[in-house]
């Protein structure tokens, strides 16, 4: 798959996140979704590279998708300040876009977006930081969720308090998507 | 009586752009050792900026250049940060810092950005940072390490690898952060030698005001204008150099021909043993004898090879990199939709050109700015990814917060996406673009 592909389906993932009901808060709070996405089994990211940076697993090119949507006025960009972070994104879909029916989703991956967001609704970006931060490490270093969660929270103090809730979260997301991640074929097999 | 007045002489790199690059004393031997290692002695031959020679002439330098260019940069901002916010580092944390600034480069493959990418899109797993950390932990630079300090490798590792840290610093930022000194080296070593000098930022000036509050490196918000004008020449260098139009279409001819040549692997490089060839194989799990055997240079003599290439394709391409005869560029379009159909349209044109015994994936290609391997500043929405200014009244704030700065132009900064395609169908397609009203 080319690189342009792969942008390209990160940005109907990312559309389709936004799209509909409030605007999501926060650039981490989507590179984690995404991700949350990817390690769930979404065929459609296998291309996408995720790397550990400062907020947990993080994609470059995810970045890149979003910093053009925004720059076409696909998807639109607010700022907001806070008192503990000095500013975070708000984004919306312009649904007056061309782009935005042209790029979606077929319906068996809409469904597995929107299972994720109903679980999702209401976290705090910390803890969905604490949960992708979490299975990443468990992914990529063969860890057990508590050696990973343990891990996790080494790395990332601030993230602390929300412990529990990303614990939770991910047995939730195990029960919703785990089985359905278990029967995705693997790459090597496509 | 002294047999030799100058037996305590200090030994020093003469560098071109920092001038003389002197260490600490105890430093020095294992410094020297680790340099005469095959290991970082082969980043000789890997240039740090890829093909920006064929536009750029005088970016010949290498890796290996850059690389004492950091480690001494590292060595400053330390002794900065200790003097202005009295902190007292040990021995040991003040020279892992050197020498993993030294050694932070010393995974990069040949052609580091555009193999990583050809096997990325192979899916076979390759990341220069695993490759650093192997070679810090597996390969003689490992014994040099251990000699010196017992522990050293894995503690350097945790400068390359921020999920490795038992506990984060504020001087493995020296190392890696938005503010570091692989930056702080490359902005000015790659613009002085592409000829730019309008954008030379004061980098010592800013080294001095740096300091540390708790575990993250601050600048003295007085100094605010020198961070802004090194933030703004990185930008500059971003858009004049490393996203040239012309340094970006040589760099997808190179990424092209790899690929075809991974993709005819039995035929392109038949020797099982040739470094590249395990490397396309393997990827990060090929063995590391062979790893430190590939360079920029071996890749070099398989494209000088490929031009008699029994595969039309591989033999094309690499022929038209040998002419320099790279593709043109146009704006790919704002919309997905319309970018689509401008695809579509080059491929269809390919397709009936004379090129059209060719794959069209080889000619068509679509180039963003994320596959830049220089990283722009970004800034942050999190304080703590954004680099931190000291206020007046002693508080870190990020620098974008700051009402004066220009920084957070700097970071929303948009480039876009190009759609590269040959020479060949250049007027059709852009007669296209216009009939069809593509940019309207």
């Amino acid at each position: 798959m080319s690189y342009h592909q792969t942008s390209i389906n990160a940005l109907t993932l990312l559309v389709e996140l936004i799209r509909g009901g409030q605007p999501v808060e926060g650039r981490v709070r989507l590179q984690k979704l995404v991700y949350l996405l990817k390690a769930y089994g979404m065929k459609r990211l296998t291309g996408v590279k995720f790397r550990y940076h400062h907020y947990g697993p993080y994609s470059e090119q995810l970045a890149g998708a979003l910093r053009s949507a925004v720059a076409s006025e696909l998807i639109q960009e607010d700022t907001e300040c806070f008192d503990d972070e000095w500013q975070k994104f708000c984004y919306s879909l312009n649904v007056e876009h061309p782009d935005a029916e042209y790029l979606q989703l077929n319906s068996e991956e809409v469904e597995l977006v929107n299972t994720l967001k109903s679980k999702t609704k209401g976290c705090h970006w910390r803890e969905l930081e604490l949960a992708a931060t979490a299975l990443f490490l468990e992914r990529e270093r063969g860890l057990s969720r508590s050696d990973a969660l343990e891990r996790a929270l080494s790395l990332k103090p601030a993230c602390r308090r929300y412990q529990d809730e990303a614990e939770q979260l991910l047995g939730s997301l195990d029960a919703a998507l785990g089985a359905r991640q278990r029967s995705a074929p693997s790459f090597a097999a496509l | 009586m002294q047999s030799d007045p100058f037996c305590g002489r200090q030994k020093v790199f003469r560098d071109p752009i920092h001038g003389d690059l002197d260490f600490p004393r105890p430093l020095w031997e294992t410094l020297i050792a680790l340099v005469d290692t095959p290991a970082f002695q082969r980043l000789r031959l890997i240039r740090q900026n890829g093909l920006t020679n064929y536009v750029f002439h005088g970016t010949e330098h290498s890796r290996f250049a850059h690389s004492l260019g950091v480690a001494w940069t590292a060595s400053q901002m330390l002794a900065a940060i200790e003097r202005n916010s009295e902190l007292s580092l040990s021995e040991d944390e003040r020279h892992d810092t050197i020498l993993a600034a030294l050694l932070h480069d010393v995974g990069h493959g040949p052609f580091s950005h555009t193999l990583e990418e050809i096997l990325g899109e192979l899916d076979i797993d390759f990341d220069h940072e695993h490759m650093t950390k192997r070679i810090l932990l597996e390969s003689d630079v490992n014994s040099v390490l251990e000699h010196s300090s017992t522990g050293r490798a894995e503690r350097l590792a945790q400068f390359i690898d921020k999920k490795e840290r038992t506990q984060p610093h504020w001087y493995h930022d020296i190392v890696s952060s938005q503010l570091d000194a692989d930056r702080l080296d490359y902005v000015r070593r790659d613009a002085a030698m592409a000829g730019i000098d309008n954008h030379r930022p004061d980098v010592p000036r800013l080294i001095q005001n740096l300091g540390a509050v708790g575990e993250q490196i601050v600048v003295d918000g007085r100094a605010l204008d020198v961070v802004e004008s090194f933030l703004l020449a990185l930008d500059h260098m971003y858009e004049s150099v490393y996203y040239h139009k012309t340094v970006r279409g040589a760099s997808l001819l190179l990424t092209a021909t790899l690929q075809r040549a991974a993709e005819q692997i039995e035929e392109s490089i038949a020797d099982h043993s040739d470094p590249v060839r395990a490397l396309i194989e393997h990827g990060q799990q090929v063995d590391l004898d062979h790893y430190l055997r590939a360079t920029d240079a071996t890749v070099w003599v398989h494209l000088d090879r490929w031009r008699d290439s029994g595969d039309s394709t591989l033999q094309y391409l690499a022929e038209q990199l040998a002419r320099r005869s790279f593709p043109c560029a146009m704006d790919y379009p704002s919309s997905a939709r319309r970018g689509q159909k401008l695809v579509e349209k080059a491929k269809d044109l390919v397709a009936r050109s004379a090129l059209s015994s060719f794959d069209t994936k080889y000619l068509v290609m679509i180039d963003e700015p994320e596959r830049v391997s220089y990283k722009r500043y970004t800034g942050g929405e999190g304080a703590s990814q954004s680099i931190q200014t000291l206020a007046r009244d002693g508080t870190p704030q990020a620098i974008e917060a700051d009402d004066r700065s220009i920084v957070s132009k700097v970071g929303k900064k948009f480039y876009k996406r190009r759609l590269f395609f040959p020479r060949e169908i250049r007027d059709e397609l852009r007669e296209f673009a216009n009939q069809e009203k593509i940019y309207s």
